[in-house]
C-alpha cells in the first residue's frame, strides 16, 4: 500500500469500515512509514476535536414543536406555497367583528384605530395562511395579478412592485377589510408569507359615527402595529393605504415595503 | 422485485423524519451560519420533504434523504441571493498537494475553543464543510455521494482535502513548546 492510498483511508479506518485485508496492509504501511504515522495521529486529534468540542446547533423547541404540529397534526400546512389557501367568508365576518368589538372597546380614538387596523390585517393574513381554497390568482407575473382585479374591485390598485429574488410575487386575492373589498397581493420571504393589503383611504373610517378616520399614516412605511408575533408595516400615497403583515423580521417588512414604495 | 412509493400520510415516516431535527439543524447552522436562517432552512427542508415524499424510497436511508434536501434547498437559495447561477466550488478542483503532503502540524486540542473550531468550519468552502459533517455524522460513501450529488469515487479525496484544510486552519493552536528545565 502507498502513502496516498494508506492517507485516504484514515476515516474509514477510524469508523471501522475497513476491510480484512485493507486493515491489515495500512498497519503495515503505517509501521514502516513515519510520515504517514504523524498524519494519521493528527487526523485522529481531528476527529477527537469535532467530537469534544464542535457546536452542534440543535433544533431550537420553539421549531421541534412547530414541526411537529405541522408534521404530524395538520401536515397540510407544510405543503408548498403553490398550496396556498385563501379566506373563507364566514370566518371573515367573524374575525372582523372581534377585530372592530375589541378595537371600538379600546382608549383613545387614536389607539383605537391602530388596533382596529392591525388586528383586521394580522386576520387577514392568518385567513391567507390557513384557508382551505388556494390563492385567487397564482403567478408571480404582476402583469398578470393587477389585470386580475379589474372589474372585481371598485378601484385598482397602484402597485409597480413586481417581486424580486428576494421577495417574490406569489400572486393574489380579494379580500375583505374593515366591510370594503380590497387587493391583497401576497409576496415571500424565505419560507415567510407577507400580505400587502391595498385599499382606499377614504374607506377606513369608523363605522360607528361614519365619518372618524381610524389611524394615521406616514407619507413612508413605518411599523405602525405588532400582535402575536406579527408585525404591520403601513403607509400611505395619494389616496390610498398600504398595509403590510407578516411574521418576518420588522426590518425586512420595512425593506419591502420601501422597495413597493419606490418601484417604478 | 417489487418498487414501492412512500406513504406520505404513513406517521412512522412522518415520526422518524421528526427526530432527525437536530441533525438537519446542526447541518443547517454551518450552511449558513445563523440559527435564524438555519431554522428557516430546515423548515423549508421539511416541506420540501413532506411534498415529495412519494419519491422517498422506502428502506432507504431517510437521514441522508433529507440532507440532501436540505443541500439543494440551501444551493437554490444562495443562488438566488446572489442573483443568477454561480459555479459551485468544487474542492475536486484543489490540487493534489495537501494528499501528498498533508499538514503535519500538530495542534494543541485543549488550546482550541469551541468557538474557533466553528470559525474555523465555517472559513471553510461549503464543498469542505459538507463533506467534514457528513463524515462526523457516520455517513458512509455512498450516502455522502447521494447527499452531495458527486461520484462515490471522489468522496475519500474531498474527505482528505477538507479535514487537511480544517487541520491548516487550526495549526495556529501548536502546542505550547515546554523549554527543559522550567
Amino acid at each position: 500500500m502507498d502513502c496516498r492510498t494508506a492517507r485516504l483511508l484514515f476515516s474509514d479506518a477510524q469508523h471501522g469500515r475497513l476491510a480484512p485485508d485493507d486493515s491489515q496492509a495500512r498497519q503495515l504501511h503505517l509501521r514502516s512509514c513515519e510520515s504517514c504515522g504523524q498524519a494519521e495521529r493528527a487526523d485522529v486529534a481531528l476527529t477527537s476535536l469535532l467530537q469534544d468540542r464542535l457546536p452542534r446547533h440543535p433544533a431550537s423547541g420553539a421549531l421541534k414543536r412547530q414541526l411537529e404540529s405541522q408534521w404530524l397534526e395538520n401536515p397540510s400546512r407544510t405543503k408548498p406555497l403553490s398550496r396556498l389557501r385563501l379566506l373563507v367568508p364566514i370566518g371573515v365576518a367573524a374575525s372582523l367583528v372581534l377585530a372592530m368589538a375589541l378595537g371600538f372597546s379600546m382608549g383613545t380614538r387614536q389607539g383605537r384605530g391602530v388596533a382596529v387596523l392591525g388586528s383586521e390585517a394580522v386576520n387577514d393574513h392568518l385567513r391567507m395562511l390557513e384557508g382551505e381554497v388556494p390563492l385567487q390568482v397564482l403567478t408571480s407575473d404582476l402583469h398578470q395579478v393587477k389585470p386580475w382585479f379589474a372589474g372585481k374591485l371598485d378601484f385598482a390598485p397602484p402597485i409597480t412592485f413586481r417581486g424580486d429574488d428576494a421577495y417574490p410575487l406569489l400572486g393574489g386575492q380579494v379580500t375583505r377589510f374593515l366591510e370594503q373589498r380590497v387587493a391583497c397581493f401576497v409576496f415571500a420571504r424565505r419560507l415567510h408569507k407577507i400580505s400587502l393589503l391595498v385599499l382606499p383611504r377614504r374607506g377606513l373610517v369608523d363605522t360607528r359615527d361614519g365619518s372618524t378616520a381610524l389611524g394615521s399614516f406616514s407619507h413612508a412605511p413605518e411599523q405602525s402595529f405588532s400582535s402575536r408575533g406579527f408585525s404591520v408595516v403601513s403607509w400611505e400615497r395619494g389616496e390610498f393605504v398600504y398595509l403590510l403583515v407578516s411574521d418576518v423580521n420588522p426590518a425586512e417588512l420595512l425593506e419591502l415595503g420601501k422597495r413597493i414604495q419606490t418601484a417604478r | 422485485m417489487g418498487w414501492r412509493r412512500n406513504d406520505a400520510g404513513d406517521p412512522t415516516f412522518r415520526r422518524e423524519a421528526l427526530t432527525h431535527a437536530d441533525a438537519l439543524h446542526g447541518f443547517a447552522h454551518y450552511l449558513t451560519g445563523t440559527d435564524n436562517d438555519a431554522s428557516d432552512l430546515v423548515q423549508e427542508t421539511y416541506a420540501r420533504a413532506l411534498a415529495a415524499s412519494e419519491q422517498f424510497l422506502p428502506g432507504s436511508n431517510l437521514k441522508a434523504w433529507l440532507y440532501r434536501i436540505l443541500r439543494n434547498a440551501f444551493i437554490d437559495r444562495h443562488r438566488r441571493d446572489v442573483k443568477g447561477p454561480t459555479a459551485p466550488v468544487s474542492i475536486d478542483d484543489v490540487d493534489d498537494a495537501a494528499l501528498a503532503n498533508p499538514s503535519l502540524s500538530a495542534f494543541d486540542g485543549d488550546r482550541v475553543a469551541s468557538a474557533d473550531l466553528e470559525a474555523a468550519m465555517l472559513a471553510l468552502p461549503e464543498a469542505s464543510r459538507t463533506v467534514i459533517l457528513l463524515d462526523f455524522e457516520g455517513f458512509d460513501e455512498e450516502e455522502a455521494a447521494a447527499v452531495l450529488g458527486c461520484a462515490r469515487g471522489t468522496i475519500k479525496s474531498r474527505l482528505f482535502r477538507a479535514r487537511a484544510a480544517l487541520r491548516e486552519l487550526l495549526k495556529d493552536y501548536a502546542p505550547v513548546r515546554r523549554l527543559h528545565g522550567l
